[in-house]
C-alpha cells in the first residue's frame, strides 16, 4: 500500500480508508512521531521474520517511531515499563505492519 | 520456589566441596549491547584467550579464574535454530550449552550458565534467559546496566525476580564492578535450574516475569528525548553523513598519521638492537639468523602493535559511546549493492593504514559470510606498506610531472578500493551468497566513553595479535630470511679484485668508494646466488608475460612477505658497481638507469613500470595479514583463497597493464 502522504491525518482517519474492519493493519513507515501502535504481522521471509522478532518486534508488541525516514527509530515499549531502541533500514520497516494500540 | 544457592547443610557443603574438586565451567550468555564482555573482563580479569568456534568465525572467550572456566559466548537473541540462517551465533551457543566448547576436546556440558540481562529492557531479555532455565541448567540471572535503568525510571526487585524464576539474581554494574564479587560467588555455588516453565509460552512468561519484578518510578522521557534528538542528528542523510566523514577522518588519520611516529621509534630500536648485536658477534650464520632472521623477525611483527592498539581503543571509545551502531547504519545504505553490511565500513577504511587492524575490526560484523567476504576484500585496500612502492613506481613513470605522478598515486588508491567492492560483490553473489541480514540493529543508549573499558580492549586485541600472529609471522620471516641468505656464495673474483687494488690506493677517499663498489657487487652477487635468487631465475619464464626479467621476477618473490621490501630487495639486485659512492638521489636514478642482463633494454620500461604498479596494487604479498586471517577466519582455508584470488588477479592486472601500455608491441 502507498500511504506515505497520509501521515498529517489522525490514525483512526487513516485506518479506516485503508478498510472498514476494525483490525485494519498499515505499514510501519505511516506511523506519526511519538504515535502508538501494536505490530500485527510482516511480509518478511522465515529468517529475517524471525530476527525481528527476536529483538522484541513481534506480534502485539506495542511500538512508537522515534525517528521517520530512512533509516527510522522504531521504540519497542514493553509493559513492565522497559523498552528498547531498534533502527531499522526503512524498506523493512514499510514490510511490517501495525494496528493502532489497544492499550497504549 | 527455591534459592538452591542459600541452602548450608552439611550434605551441600561436601557436595560443593567435591564439585570444585573438578574444574567448574560456567558460560556467559545474553543480548547484545547488554554490557556482556564488560562484565566478563571484570570477571576473568586479565588473563583471557579466544578460540574459534570450528569451521565458523564467531569466537569464545576463556579465562581460568581458580578452578573456574567462564566462557563468553557471543551476543544473541535467541537461542532457537530459526535464527540460524541469519546469524550463526544461535547455533554456536546452542552447541556450547550442548557441551560441544570450542577449544576443547572432550565433549563437556557447561556446569552453569550466567545470562546477563539490560535491566532497561527486562521482557525481552528474559526469554533468552527462559530458554536457558528451559534447558535445565543451572543458571545465574545478572540484571546489568541497573544504573541506566534508573535513569530511566525503572528499578528491577531482585528478589521479586528470584522468587519467580528460581534463579539465584544478582544486580550489578560493568562499568563499576557493583556485583561482580556477588556474581562470582553464585556462579560457582548454584547447582539447581531455575524452576521449570512447564508450557507457559516463552513470551508470555517473560511478559509476567518482568512485570513482577519491575517497580517503575519518576519519569524517563527526558532522557529518552535527549536520545531522540541525538539519533536525528546522527541518522539524518546529510548532517549525520557530515558527522560521520568527520569521524572517520579522525580515525584514519590517528591510524594513519599519529601512528608512523610510534612505528618509527620501533623500527629505529630494532635498528639500534641489530646494529649493537652485530658489532658483539663475529660475521657469520649465527649473526646473520639473530640481526636478520629474529631481530628483523620480531621487529616485523612489533612494528604493526601501535596501529592495532590506537585503532582498537578509538573504535572501542566509539563503540562504547553509543555512535558507532548509529553510523553502521547509515552508511549500509553505501555498502549494500556491494553485498556488504554497514559495519564493513571502518574495517575496510582503516585497512588503508593497515589491513590487519582492519581485518580484526571485522569481528564487528555479525553475519558470518558478509564477515567473510569483508576480510576477503580488505588487503585489496591500499596499505601504507605500498606507498613506498607506489613512490618508485610512479616517479619512474613520471620523472619530470610530478602533477601526473600523483595522478598516478590516487589512481591506484581508487583501483585497490573498486577492486574491493567488486570482489565482495563476486563472492557474495557466488560461494558466500545468502540472504543478508536484515539492517535491523539494536540502538544502546549514548553514553560517556569509558578509558579504562577502551584501555582494556586495546591490551586484549594487542596481547591477541602477538601471540597467535606474532609467532606465526616470526617463523615465516625466519623462512623467508633463510631463502634469501642461503646457501651463501662466495665473494665473486671482481669484488675481490677491486678490493685488492684499494688496499694499494693512497687516497683514502677513493680506497673505501672502491671498497663500497665492491661490497656492492657481492650484494647482487650473493642476492643472485641464493635460494631466492634461484627461484627467481626459475620463476622468470612465469612472469614473462608481464614484462619482468629475473631481477625483477626476484623483487616479487622477496617482496612476498612484505611488499615494502620490494624497493630494498631491487636497490641490492640492481647494484652494478660501476657509478660512484651514493648520495641520495642515486638509488632511485640507479633504478631508472638499471639495464638487464643484454646490458641495454632497461630494467624498468615504460610498459613494465605500469605492470608492476598494478600488480602491487592487487596483490597479496604480505604474511602478517595471511596469518591475520587465518586467525580471524579458524583455519587457512580462507587465507589461500585469498591469497591465490589476489595473487591471481594482481597477474591477470599486471598483464593486461602490460599489453595495455605497449608491452607486446
Amino acid at each position: 500500500m502507498k500511504r506515505n502522504r497520509d501521515v498529517a491525518r489522525p490514525l483512526s482517519e487513516r485506518m479506516t480508508t485503508i478498510s472498514s474492519q476494525p483490525d485494519a493493519h498499515f505499514p510501519l513507515t505511516q506511523l506519526k512521531r511519538g504515535e502508538r501502535a501494536q505490530i500485527d504481522g510482516c511480509s518478511l521471509d522465515g529468517a529475517c521474520a524471525a530476527m525481528i522478532e527476536s529483538m522484541g518486534l513481534d506480534r502485539d508488541a506495542v511500538v512508537s517511531v522515534a525517528r521517520i525516514g530512512d533509516p527510522c527509530v522504531v521504540l519497542v515499549h514493553h509493559r513492565c515499563g522497559g523498552s528498547c531502541r531498534i533502527g531499522l533500514r526503512k524498506d523493512l520497516a514499510s514490510r511490517i505492519a501495525v494496528r493502532p494500540a489497544v492499550d497504549g | 520456589m527455591t534459592s538452591p544457592s542459600t541452602d548450608a547443610s552439611p550434605e551441600n557443603d561436601s557436595v560443593i566441596a567435591a564439585a570444585s574438586a573438578r574444574n567448574r565451567r560456567i558460560v556467559l550468555l545474553g543480548n547484545p549491547n547488554v554490557g556482556k564482555s564488560t562484565l566478563f573482563g571484570r570477571l576473568a580479569g586479565a588473563r583471557v584467550h579466544t578460540s574459534n568456534f570450528p569451521g565458523t568465525t564467531q569466537t569464545a572467550t576463556h579465562s581460568r579464574v581458580g578452578t573456574t572456566e567462564f566462557i563468553d559466548l557471543p551476543g544473541i537473541y535467541r537461542l532457537e535454530a530459526s535464527l540460524d540462517e541469519l546469524s550463526s551465533e544461535s547455533a554456536v551457543c546452542r552447541a556450547a550449552l550442548a557441551g560441544r566448547l570450542p577449544g576443547s576436546d572432550e565433549r563437556a556440558q557447561p556446569d552453569a550458565a550466567i545470562v546477563v540481562l539490560d535491566a532497561a529492557n527486562l521482557s525481552r531479555n528474559l526469554r533468552l534467559a527462559g530458554e536457558v532455565i528451559r534447558i535445565g541448567l543451572p543458571t545465574v540471572l545478572v540484571v546489568n546496566r541497573i544504573d541506566q535503568a534508573e535513569r530511566r525510571g525503572i528499578e528491577v526487585d531482585a528478589e521479586a525476580l528470584r522468587d519467580r524464576t528460581g534463579c539465584p539474581v544478582v544486580l550489578s554494574n560493568g562499568l563499576t564492578g557493583e556485583g561482580v564479587e556477588r556474581i562470582m560467588l553464585e556462579a560457582t555455588g548454584v547447582r539447581e535450574p531455575g524452576a521449570p516453565l512447564h508450557d507457559r509460552p516463552l513470551r508470555v512468561w517473560a511478559e509476567e516475569t518482568a512485570q513482577s519484578c519491575v517497580r517503575r518510578s519518576g519519569n524517563r522521557a527526558d532522557a529518552e528525548r535527549l536520545t531522540d534528538r541525538l539519533d536525528d542528528f546522527f541518522l539524518h542523510p546529510i548532517l549525520g553523513s557530515i558527522a560521520f566523514m568527520i569521524s572517520m577522518t579522525v580515525l584514519f588519520w590517528v591510524v594513519f598519521k599519529i601512528a608512523a611516529y610510534p612505528m618509527d621509534w620501533i623500527d629505529w630500536a630494532f635498528a639500534v638492537l641489530a646494529e649493537s648485536v652485530r658489532g658483539v658477534l663475529p660475521p657469520g650464520a649465527i649473526r646473520s639468523l639473530l640481526v636478520d632472521g629474529v631481530i628483523g623477525g620480531i621487529g616485523a611483527t612489533v612494528v604493526f602493535l601501535p596501529q592495532i592498539c590506537l585503532m582498537f581503543f578509538l573504535i572501542t571509545l566509539l563503540e562504547h559511546s553509543g555512535y558507532l551502531p548509529r553510523a553502521a547504519l547509515l552508511i549500509d545504505r553505501l555498502l549494500r549493492p556491494f553485498g556488504l553490511p554497514g559495519q564493513a565500513f571502518v574495517p575496510l577504511l582503516s585497512s588503508h593504514a593497515c589491513a590487519i587492524p582492519g581485518i580484526i575490526a571485522c569481528r564487528g560484523i555479525p553475519d558470518r559470510r558478509e564477515r567473510l567476504a569483508t576480510i576477503l576484500v580488505a588487503p585489496f585496500m591500499s596499505c601504507t606498506a605500498r606507498i613506498p612502492v607506489y613512490v618508485l613506481l610512479t616517479s619512474l613513470l613520471f620523472a619530470d610531472r610530478p602533477a601526473l605522478a600523483a595522478v598516478a598515486f590516487t589512481g591506484c588508491y581508487l583501483l585497490g578500493a573498486a577492486t574491493a567492492l567488486g570482489t565482495a560483490f563476486l563472492f557474495r553473489t557466488t560461494f558466500l551468497r545468502g540472504s543478508s541480514r536484515t539492517m535491523a540493529m539494536e540502538l544502546p543508549g549514548y553514553r560517556r566513553p569509558s578509558l579504562r573499558i577502551a584501555l582494556a580492549a586495546t591490551r586484549d586485541r594487542a596481547w591477541m595479535f602477538i601471540r597467535k600472529a606474532g609467532t606465526v609471522i616470526l617463523a615465516m620471516v625466519l623462512a623467508l630470511w633463510w631463502l634469501g641468505s642461503y646457501p651463501i656464495a662466495p665473494p665473486s673474483a671482481a669484488a675481490e679484485d677491486m678490493r685488492l687494488r684499494a688496499q694499494e690506493m693512497s687516497n683514502p677517499a677513493q680506497a673505501s668508494a672502491l671498497l663500497e663498489r665492491a661490497d656492492r657487487i657481492d650484494a647482487r652477487h650473493a642476492t643472485s646466488e641464493t635460494f631466492m635468487g634461484m627461484a627467481g631465475r626459475a620463476a622468470a619464464p612465469i612472469f614473462r608475460p608481464l614484462g619482468y626479467d629475473w631481477q625483477l621476477t626476484v623483487g616479487v618473490l622477496s617482496s612476498f612477505a612484505a611488499r615494502e621490501v620490494f624497493v630494498s630487495t631491487m636497490a641490492v639486485v640492481t647494484a652494478s658497481g660501476e657509478e660512484d659512492a651514493a648520495e641520495t638521489e642515486t638509488g632511485l636514478k640507479r633504478l631508472a638507469t638499471a639495464t638487464r642482463d643484454d646490458g641495454q633494454t632497461p630494467l624498468f620500461t615504460r610498459p613494465t613500470s605500469w605492470s608492476l604498479l598494478v600488480f602491487y596494487v592487487l596483490a597479496m604479498q604480505c604474511l602478517p595479514t595471511l596469518a591475520v586471517t587465518a586467525r580471524e577466519t579458524g583455519g587457512w582455508r580462507w587465507a589461500l583463497l585469498q591469497l591465490s584470488y589476489m595473487t591471481a588477479l594482481a597477474y591477470l592486472g599486471g598483464m593486461l597493464a602490460f599489453a595495455l601500455t605497449g608491452g607486446w608491441a
